[in-house]
């Protein structure tokens, strides 16, 4: 029990990572019905567009200033990105059935995953990432916080703060929850339903590439290879939020960072269960509460 | 008459050949299969992967451009009638041609190796045929089954001694039970998040594979798994014919080639039953499925279980072959794998899926040479062929169920057959009495809200057999809800439905079980199954009514055949009840048809299903009144067969003309009861229609 | 319609220059060695310092005129860390004539399941990595496999040897979920166990590959009071773990194998580095005898490769040295290479009279213990040639 204030600041952090990667794949599966395998490489390739403004201009720039170029590059490099993706490879296929996007992603998350294999320099290895903080952290009592971690939850709660009035009180953000729940209604209102798909695809990306390079910063490192863990995280935790619902995966990634957490504190040998416990209760939930857990506040359609 | 004779004995008989059209629809074939396979070999023989992307891109390139010349368009289509229609040297061919490889190939058993690989993941990709591309399930947790088999038959060898041929067939079981446990829990409530939970199920069989060390061997894996022996003779050791030395992999390879003709043969067998059109009803639609008959939740599990099996085939081939299987043999990419060569290589369609397999080993196994970029250039082409190609290499033929050659006694018969239920005969059957007190559908107070809407309100009517209940009211009132509810797509909260002699309760039943008990429907919004041909929408009404089913139709009884024969000419039957309008078209996709044709289409489904008790929910939806004029006509000949008939309509006019009775709703709530006339005239009906406002205007006669 | 024609044309006549250009590509005969380790996938920056350090001996040998007039190819192959594509590569480079030798594997379930292949064609192949002993002799008999480094069952008798001399009384095991870090582990369990430390082992779990955050179990952790956290797995891991234990106030010494003796480990984990410990087979390239592994390194760099050489790059530079030498005094034969890794003596960077012994290994197998000190991997410890006690350490 003593470790349980410890284990709880652990889950809040490794929380705000799922959870933003999570807002990726409940975004696109709600507007385009797309389990988007790719979005977990756009997270690595947000971190590795950091990566890029670290090398570029690394010392001479004070740190809070470094910090904020490496987010706001990385989330325009991910964001155009995640629209030229849309453009080419998903907008063609929108009237096929949705295995063949399921697998047009799957071939383009190789594309980045490998591309940025072949053109970063020393690719294939693992990379030192810009530690603002190096080894310090915050003692709290029996809780020690790094002081990224701190930062990074704090600009996650703002994320989602602003995300959320994005998606309810915004023109486009409701454009964005008209289009998920009926394309084809949306379109008649009036809705430019490309437009809101394509800002749908820009935002996700844009915050899939913000958690890469929180990610980064927290962890000290990057490889080619990390989007993909992220990516059955995110996802995990976008469907525990139930799928398609922005709420609900806010909430998904720290109900996984938690249970994951605990699973690993309180079982013996938890370390080695963890993912089994994790996955086991994910299908059970999906069994008997499809909906997810934003479905279990009463969000249930008539007729 | 006579006409509509001699066009349908042309269409069961099939067009007449020649002796040398058939010579040269065979040599097509045969020409076809050889060539594919010339395709392949020298692409996994030229040297260079230059050459392989360079030979690739010009047949890629080139194909499609002689297509364009009208001189190929014909033999094209020739070519595609010839495969059609002769599919069982289409399988000889090929297996003829995979049969000779390793003689051929006796000099490079490294090719051979590829060749078995390729086999055995071609046999997963059958498997997973089963399920995602005969049923449209979308199974992620693909690998789980493969391991169950690989560790199944690997454990078995090793700690109890049991011989590989004893073990395989345990593997495919094991394989089998595990595709039960991963299906049964998601199936039961709601398949949208099947994907996921198979998802999370092969994650943990991969998990549990690493970490159950007493049983599995955890990361050690299982090592020593030895090879299949048939006697004294051991699959490690070269194959001596003659003065050739065929290497060992060949045993492999035969081994594997003998499974694949299996699988096939089980597909093409599945495919063409009441099983395999069921599936495709469940892929195409599953609300209409169920509501003729088809138990969702039994076909999908057989359908994981049936792919599951091949699996488990498959993982026991790999264990014995490797020596040596490992957590890490079982990944989520081996299930991610398995599912781009079914859908790259064209699902349902059993050469696409082999094609795929094809596809998915050898161009990674050929772009070797291009160093570290290979993963790349594969997602590149997977891309390219997704974006360009979405159907697969092979799409799924539509498949035409074969209209019977002609064989001698048979042609006598199916005259017979034909004289005696003419459906094209107007008017020659007895009406049936009316004056029956005895109510065959008794409706109790059914009351059914969604949330806060009250969908139905206490609603209560009896219905009198052979009798046509017409039921009107705005909409919204709840109409199709009350048709929902009868055929159990809706349980109702309150109230029952009584219905059959003798008298038992729908409320609670599964829809396929009402539509055992002889009810069937149309449906407002149409509900065809789109891909699936006329003759093949009618063919799925009939399941009810077939009785040979899964193992009948694997192991091609005569009971089995002989069923399936009739059923077609019941079919055949049904569709000239609208004359030559459906029959014409009965090969032809339902999505290809005409509005009219469609919504006469959906009537046939429901005569096809020989139900009792039919609900036609707006048959006359988009019809001008020459259509309606006809369907009505159709309707009163539907009810002279003895049905009774209960019909949501907003054209007046054609209530007016078939129902005796009719009903108002509003609102959930049943306003009006009696002859048309009366009903009509109603204030509260009016009122419901035309608003408060609208006068003391009667509705339209 | 002349369009298409035209269309058509322009095909045929781009496929027949083609096919030209094929037929014109004469095979001139070589003499080749083939690879057959991960090159792609996440562990490709091990494979790729294997293949390149494995190259340069090569490429120097040919530059220094060893081969004559032979020519010496190196068959590139990568295995995608697939069993099945590693036996097919292994079955393609047995069944070429051509292929004198092999560099294999790296990866240890690989290295099981290909033995049986390459002995099947007699093509002898050196183990770059695959350190669990069963994918060795003498647990198996395929005698065309040799080891460039002394497998687990000896690394982890040595580590196990140290700990208890050291006197670390607390420890715990971690390990990933690879097959590398989990034997690891194991053998480190048991050897301490038969030496009567057993005791000091409190507890042992794993971890995920590829997870980036493990607080949780650092956490679960800490409060036991060890002395020691060991754990056995990938660079980026270790790199990790450490730095995260420091941020939690858990500074006890992290101590490891294999992939924890790398450059990268050091470059990454930065200051945290500090005080790790790890055991290696070997010598560091410094204390080479006569300034070879500083050359090597330097060769390295002037080749100018693209990746880092990594923790296995001078053993795959020696087995290439190895290949070298054999082909060159017994000719491009299968057969005589076999017999020359089997009895001769080669010089490598590791001095001038490496020898296999009787079960494919090197004779020399010292074992290095290795301190992370400011930056910088420090031997402060090692054993004799045969692994069998440590100098300093009693």
């Amino acid at each position: 029990m003593e470790t349980l204030p410890q284990q709880i600041a652990n889950a809040l952090t490794i929380g705000t990572m799922y959870t933003l990667v999570g807002i990726g794949f409940t975004l696109f599966f709600g507007v385009l019905g797309l389990i988007n395998f790719a979005h977990g490489e756009i997270y690595m390739l947000g971190a590795f567009a950091g990566l890029a403004i670290f090398w570029a201009l690394g010392d001479g720039v004070p740190a809070p200033v470094l910090v904020i170029v490496m987010f706001v590059v990385a989330m325009l490099i991910c964001g155009g990105a995640g629209v030229v993706m849309e453009r080419l490879a998903f907008k063609p296929l929108r009237r096929l059935p949705a295995i063949i996007t399921l697998i047009t992603s799957l071939a383009m998350s190789f594309v980045i995953r490998e591309g940025v294999k072949e053109l970063f320099p020393d690719g294939s290895n693992a990379h030192r990432y810009y530690a603002p903080f190096g080894l310090k952290a915050l003692h709290v009592g029996p809780v020690t916080v790094s002081y990224e971690a701190l930062i990074l939850v704090g600009i996650t709660a703002v994320l989602i703060v602003a995300l959320r009035l994005f998606v309810s009180s915004s023109w486009m953000g409701r454009a964005m929850r008209a289009t998920a729940q009926d394309r084809e209604a949306a379109l008649m209102m009036g809705v430019d339903v490309n437009r809101t798909i394509q800002a749908a695809f820009f935002v996700g990306s844009a915050l899939g590439a913000c958690a890469g390079v929180m990610n980064g910063l927290n962890y000290g490192s990057v490889k080619f290879d990390m989007g993909w863990t992220a990516a059955i995280k995110g996802f995990t935790s976008a469907v525990i939020g139930g799928l398609g619902n922005v709420y609900g995966a806010m909430v998904g990634g720290f109900v996984l960072a938690f249970l994951e957490v605990f699973a690993v504190d309180l079982v013996p040998q938890g370390g080695e269960y963890k993912d089994v416990i994790t996955f086991a209760i994910l299908i059970l939930a999906l069994v008997f509460r499809p909906t997810g857990i934003a479905g279990a506040f009463g969000r249930r359609r008539a007729g | 008459m006579a006409e509509v004779d001699y066009q349908r004995r042309q269409l069961l008989a099939g067009t007449p050949r020649s002796t040398s059209r058939l010579l040269a629809e065979r040599g097509a074939v045969l020409l076809g299969v050889a060539v594919l396979y010339g395709f392949i070999l020298v692409a996994l023989s030229l040297d260079s992967a230059r050459h392989f992307i360079v030979f690739v891109s010009v047949v890629g390139v080139a194909v499609p451009l002689l297509g364009q010349w009208r001189l190929v368009q014909v033999l094209r289509g020739f070519g595609r009638t010839a495969l059609r229609r002769h599919q069982p040297l289409v399988s000889f061919a090929v297996l003829g041609g995979a049969v000779a490889v390793p003689l051929v190939f006796s000099g490079n058993p490294y090719l051979i190796h590829v060749g078995t690989i390729t086999g055995v993941f071609a046999l997963m990709a059958l498997g997973l045929n089963f399920a995602l591309g005969l049923a449209g399930l979308l199974d992620l947790g693909y690998a789980a089954y493969f391991a169950a088999g690989a560790y199944a038959s690997a454990l078995l060898g090793t700690t109890v001694g049991l011989s590989f041929w004893m073990t395989l067939p345990l593997a495919g079981i094991a394989a089998s039970v595990f595709g039960l446990v991963a299906a049964w829990p998601s199936l039961r409530v709601n398949d949208r998040y099947l994907a996921l939970v198979t998802l999370g199920f092969g994650a943990i069989v991969e998990l549990l594979a690493r970490n159950v060390r007493p049983v599995t061997g955890g990361t050690d894996g299982v090592l020593n798994i030895p090879p299949p022996t048939l006697g004294v003779y051991s699959f490690l050791d070269p194959i001596l014919v003659g003065p050739l030395t065929i290497p060992f992999q060949a045993s492999f390879f035969y081994l594997v080639l003998v499974l694949l003709a299996v699988a096939v043969l089980a597909t093409g067998r599945l495919t063409n039953s009441r099983t395999g059109r069921a599936w495709e009803a469940i892929r195409e639609d599953q609300i209409a499925a169920s509501c003729f008959g088809v138990s969702l939740l039994k076909l999908k599990l057989m359908a994981f279980m049936t792919g599951s099996f091949f699996a488990g085939l498959a993982g026991a081939v790999f264990a014995h072959m490797i020596g040596f299987i490992h957590p890490d043999n079982f990944t989520f990419s081996v299930s991610l794998g398995v599912l781009c060569m079914v859908i790259a290589g064209g699902a349902g369609n059993v050469w696409g899926v082999l094609a795929g397999a094809v596809f998915y080993i050898v161009v990674p196994e050929r772009l070797r040479e291009f160093d570290h970029l290979r993963l790349l250039l594969f997602g590149v082409s997977l891309l390219l062929l997704m974006r360009f190609r979405p159907q697969g290499v092979f799409p799924s033929l539509r498949r035409r169920v074969e209209l019977a050659p002609e064989r001698p006694g048979l042609v006598a018969e199916r005259e017979r057959v034909l004289g005696l239920a003419d459906f094209a005969r107007d008017g020659d059957r007895a009406t049936r009495e009316l004056a029956e007190t005895t109510a065959v559908v008794e409706i109790v107070g059914l009351t059914k809200s969604f949330g806060g809407l009250l969908a139905l309100n206490d609603v209560g009517v009896r219905v009198a057999r052979g009798e046509i209940l017409g039921i009107i009211g705005p909409n919204g009132s709840g109409k199709t809800t009350l048709f929902n509810v009868i055929t159990g797509l809706y349980r109702p909260d309150c109230g029952d439905i009584w219905y059959g002699t003798p008298r038992k309760s729908l409320v609670g039943r599964a829809p396929h079980e009402i539509a055992a008990r002889g009810v069937a429907r149309t449906f407002q919004t149409l509900r065809l199954f789109a891909n699936l041909t006329v003759l093949e929408n009618v063919l799925v009404a009939m399941t009810v009514r077939l009785k040979r089913g899964y193992w009948p139709a694997l192991l091609r009884t005569r009971g089995f055949v002989r069923e399936e024969e009739q059923a077609v000419e019941q079919a055949l039957e049904v569709l000239s009840f609208f004359g030559q309008r459906l029959l014409s078209m009965c090969n032809e996709p339902a999505a290809s048809l005409s509005y009219a044709n469609r919504r006469r289409l959906e009537i046939a489904r429901v005569l096809a299903s020989e139900a009792e008790l039919v609900l036609l929910d707006e048959p006359a939806a988009g019809m001008n009144p020459a259509e309606t004029a006809e369907l009505m006509h159709d309707i009163e000949r539907i009810h002279r067969l003895g049905r009774t008939i209960l019909l949501i309509e907003h054209d007046m006019s054609l209530i007016q003309g078939v129902a005796r009775r009719v009903i108002a709703l509003d609102h959930g709530s049943k306003i009006a009861e009696g002859r048309f006339e009366d009903v009509a005239e109603n204030p509260l009906v009016i009122e419901a229609y035309l608003g408060r406002r609208g006068g003391a205007r009667a509705l339209p006669r | 319609m002349i369009r298409t024609s035209c269309r058509f044309g322009f095909v045929v006549a781009i496929a027949t220059l083609l096919a030209l250009v094929s037929v014109a590509e004469t095979q001139s005969k070589a003499c080749k060695l083939a690879t057959n380790i991960v090159m792609t996938g996440q562990w490709a920056s091990m494979g790729i310092g294997i293949y390149n350090s494995f190259k340069l001996a090569i490429d120097q040998a040919t530059a220094r005129g060893d081969f004559k007039d032979m020519k010496v190819e190196i068959v590139y192959g990568d295995n995608a860390a697939d069993t099945a594509q590693a036996v097919g590569l292994a079955t393609r480079h047995g069944q070429d004539p051509e292929i004198v030798g092999a560099l294999c594997c790296w990866i240890s379930g690989i290295g099981i399941a290909t033995h049986p292949t390459y002995n099947r064609y007699g093509l002898p192949v050196i183990l770059a990595g695959s350190n669990d002993s069963r994918s060795s002799r003498p647990l198996h008999n395929s005698k065309v496999v040799f080891r460039n480094s002394p497998y687990d069952l000896i690394n982890m008798k040595m580590a196990a040897t140290y700990i208890r001399a050291s006197k670390f009384n607390r420890i715990y095991l971690l390990s990933d979920t690879w097959p590398f870090g989990r034997t690891q582990v194991q053998y480190l369990q048991k050897f301490l166990t038969e030496m009567g430390h057993g005791a000091a082992i409190l507890g042992y779990d794993t971890i995920t590959p590829g997870e980036k955050d493990f607080s949780p179990i650092l956490t679960k952790i800490k409060p036991l009071n060890v002395d020691l956290l060991y754990f056995a797995g990938m660079v980026v891991e270790y790199a990790l773990i450490r730095q995260q234990m420091l941020k939690l106030g858990f500074t006890v010494p992290l101590m490891g194998s294999g992939g924890l003796f790398s450059e990268t480990y050091l470059k990454i984990a930065g200051p945290a580095a500090d005080g790790t410990l790890a055991t290696y087979w070997g010598l560091p390239l410094e204390m080479y005898p006569e300034g070879r592994g500083l050359q090597f390194e330097r060769d390295y760099k002037a080749a100018g490769f693209k990746d880092h050489y990594e923790t296995f790059g001078p053993p795959a530079y020696i087995a290439g040295q190895v290949f070298a030498q054999a082909i060159k005094r017994a000719g491009c034969d299968r057969q005589k290479v076999l017999k020359e890794l089997q009895t001769g003596e080669f010089d490598t960077i590791l001095g001038p009279r490496f020898r296999f012994d009787e079960n494919g290994m090197p004779e020399f197998k010292a074992i290095a213990v290795y301190r992370a000190e400011q930056g910088q991997w420090k031997m402060i410890d090692v054993t004799d040639p045969q692994a069998t006690r440590f100098e300093k350490t009693r």
